[in-house]
């Protein structure tokens, strides 16, 4: 299974009660064959202290690496692939055909490696999960 | 695959759904043969791909050139073969055609969304469609010269037939977003202007949802110019009218490329949701595999030939034999922005008790003056921006019969006295009581009115208020138990002479679109009577004194009818 996570990178602004950061909204997540369940999606982020969980914002982009190899811990994946809406957006000026939709992703976006090894989801992590 | 699959994959993109036409999918040698194999009953949809008809060295082509851009040709054979058929005119971007529509002259900006992704669709042949800005005044431009050219034609012709303005829309996060929005290059310089030109100069926008009403104000004004320029030339043009397309979304483009696909659910769940908000749709995007299944049979069934020509040709419904089925709708509730009636759980209520039996519609439509809305539904108002033109046809509604719930919240102080005037004026009796808020109620001869004050209503208290105000209006209905993933749609139709006994009859379509076996209870209460099975396919029914036991296998459908008698709707 490899993940794919669209994301959109949104600018600091002010207003006049107050400066909100510039932050990395998730757009989509989804693997081959489905959209990644909100839910979990939303009970996962809280993992990453930082960010608004029911929006799946985050203050940073390290934080959303940190939220994506989570996502690839909890559903037993090895490969995501991060891509911004601007990388995105360049693939899709060059989509034809359904068939091409999926190598948009290695070609424009960041790939993502969860060290099985490293992971804490042995034998003992799953009873105790 | 064999010469027949391709014959029919071809019929199938020629007519890719809700009699829809599309001319430029096939010579002009055999628009003729396609049109005569339809029945004779059978109204053509038949939408403009306007960008097809320009040629850069040539400039526009909607007659005398290219034979398949011969529209003159066209519109003379359907005329001869005494065709129904109306036009419609893209006045957004329209992704089921190459370059959503635009000249490709035109061609040059692409549309963004408000999430930052540029707008690529996916077609019924598995191609990425580009959406194009309208923001871009060469699109702009190349619509102006287009509405000429077609005006010329249109007027040379003898006979006068029906010409629409579309805007095409799509669903994302369960809500209609038009293809128009867009936030592109195109749209930030054109808004800058418009800043600069209602401001004088100078303004600090550092208000994100003041920013955006901005932009929509702007987004409007913009396509109010290509309405008008399409009005401009085509006088008989009187409003837009919004088609919604299925899978047209950018979360669906994205899911129609996964394995699993988009679910027959989801396309069911949008159509349901166009039918109660009362748009238009079209399935054009959708695949043939896409759109196998219930589906056909929902669209066949409730979105046939009656239900067209009510949209496309309202001035022809009263051809329809008044014996025949038509929707029942039980609550019409005029809730622009949704939300206005989500929060007081006015949907989750109508949900639980009237399933299928309501719809949404704008303001706008109630301003419009449409009687979109069954005569005997119970009508629902939000006093928000209430204007006294529109106030007054509320009270009118209630001078001629019919039951008007509003809610005062936002009532303006000058409407306020209005009202009390009116209780005067016609000497009402108001029972004014207090349930979870301040209620008002007073009734004059078959009308009834109910004032009340939304705020009081908090989602604790909000079931329990809706059902004491629909039991006080004596709404009669079959209570279905909770099974979100069955679709139904309830018609009813008035009696024939062995069927006297009964105010009306209703009949209730179930279908199964999952790939699970689905039960649901049908429990009657006083007023009903349940009297027959209609053509149960993968599905059985059956029923005791009061309840009927209703299973459906995957893919099945059935139809339940019910015979209504009694004092009340």
């Amino acid at each position: 299974m490899t993940l794919y996570l669209i994301y959109d990178f949104q600018a600091s602004y002010s207003t006049d009660y107050e400066f909100h950061p510039a932050n990395y909204k998730v757009l989509y997540v989804f693997d081959e064959k489905e959209f990644i369940n909100k839910e979990l999606l939303v009970e996962l982020a809280k993992s990453v202290p930082e960010g608004s969980h029911f929006d799946l914002t985050f203050n940073s982009l390290d934080d959303l690496k940190l939220f994506l190899l989570r996502i690839l811990d909890e559903l037993e994946a090895t490969t995501a692939f991060l891509i911004s809406a601007q990388n995105y957006n360049i693939g899709l000026d060059s989509l034809k055909t359904k068939d091409q939709f999926f190598g948009i992703f290695p070609t424009y976006g960041e790939s993502i490696y969860r060290d099985e090894k490293a992971s804490k989801k042995g034998l003992l992590g799953k009873i105790f999960t | 695959m064999n010469n027949l699959d391709s014959k029919s994959i071809l019929q199938e993109s020629i007519f890719p759904g809700e009699q829809w036409f599309c001319y430029w999918r096939t010579s002009r040698s055999m628009w003729g043969a396609y049109i005569s194999s339809l029945p004779k009953e059978t109204s053509l949809v038949i939408p403009i791909f306007w960008g097809f008809h320009y040629d850069e060295k040539k400039g526009w082509d909607l007659e005398r050139g290219v034979p398949e851009k011969d529209l003159r040709s066209l519109i003379e054979l359907l005329i001869q073969s005494s065709r129904k058929f109306c036009f419609l005119v893209p006045l957004s971007p329209a992704p089921f055609l190459p370059n959503s529509g635009v000249p490709t002259i035109a061609a040059r900006m692409q549309s963004i969304g408000v999430d930052g992704l540029t707008r690529t669709v996916l077609d019924s042949d598995g191609n990425f469609n580009k959406v194009f800005s309208f923001f871009d005044s060469k699109v702009f431009y190349a619509f102006s010269e287009f509405c000429i050219h077609f005006s010329k034609l249109l007027n040379s012709l003898p006979t006068r037939f029906k010409v629409h303005g579309v805007n095409f829309q799509f669903f994302e996060n369960d809500s209609l977003q038009s293809y128009f929005t867009d936030r592109s290059l195109a749209f930030n310089q054109g808004f800058s202007r418009f800043l600069k030109s209602k401001f004088n100069g100078t303004i600090e926008l550092s208000n994100p949802k003041e920013e955006e009403k901005l932009k929509e104000q702007y987004s409007q004004e913009v396509q109010k110019l290509f309405f008008s320029c399409l009005k401009e030339n085509l006088a008989d043009i009187n409003e837009i009218i919004s088609i919604s397309l299925i899978a047209g979304g950018p979360r669906d483009s994205i899911q129609r490329n996964l394995e699993g696909g988009i679910s027959q659910n989801e396309i069911i769940k949008q159509i349901t949701k166009s039918y109660v908000s009362n748009h238009w749709f079209s399935t054009v995007l959708l695949s043939r595999v896409e759109k196998k299944g219930v589906l056909s049979n929902i669209i066949s069934e409730h979105f046939g030939e009656r239900k067209i020509t009510s949209i496309f040709f309202s001035d022809e419904t009263h051809l329809f034999d008044e014996a025949s089925w038509s929707e029942l709708e039980l609550c019409s509730i005029y809730d622009s922005s949704y939300s206005q009636f989500q929060d007081q759980g006015l949907y989750h209520f109508l949900d639980e008790k009237f399933k299928w039996c309501y719809k949404q519609y704008s303001s706008r439509d109630f301003q419009e003056n449409k009687l979109l809305h069954s005569e005997e539904s119970v009508k629902v108002f939000h006093s928000k921006n209430l204007s006294l033109s529109d106030f007054t046809r509320i009270i009118r509604l209630f001078l001629m019969g019919k039951t008007v719930i509003l809610d005062s919240s936002d009532l303006d102080e000058n409407l306020q006295k209005r009202l009390e005037l009116f209780y005067l004026e016609n000497n009402l009796n108001v029972e004014k009581i207090n349930f979870y808020t301040k209620l008002e109620y007073c009734s004059l001869g078959e009308g009834k009115l109910i004032i009340y004050e939304g705020m009081g209503i908090t989602k604790e208290n909000s079931f329990h208020f809706w059902s004491k105000i629909f039991e006080v209006l004596s709404i009669a209905a079959i209570s279905i138990s909770k099974e979100d993933s069955l679709t139904g749609f309830w018609r009813v139709r008035k009696t024939t002479s062995s069927e006297l006994s009964f105010l009306d009859v209703r009949r209730l379509n179930l279908y199964n679109p999952t790939s699970y076996k689905k039960r649901l209870s049908v429990t009657l209460r006083d007023h009903f009577v349940f009297m027959k099975i209609i053509d149960p396919a993968q599905a059985t029914a059956k029923s005791n004194s009061q309840v009927i036991e209703v299973e459906l296998l995957p893919g099945g459908q059935l139809a339940l009818d019910f015979g209504h008698f009694g004092e009340s709707v």
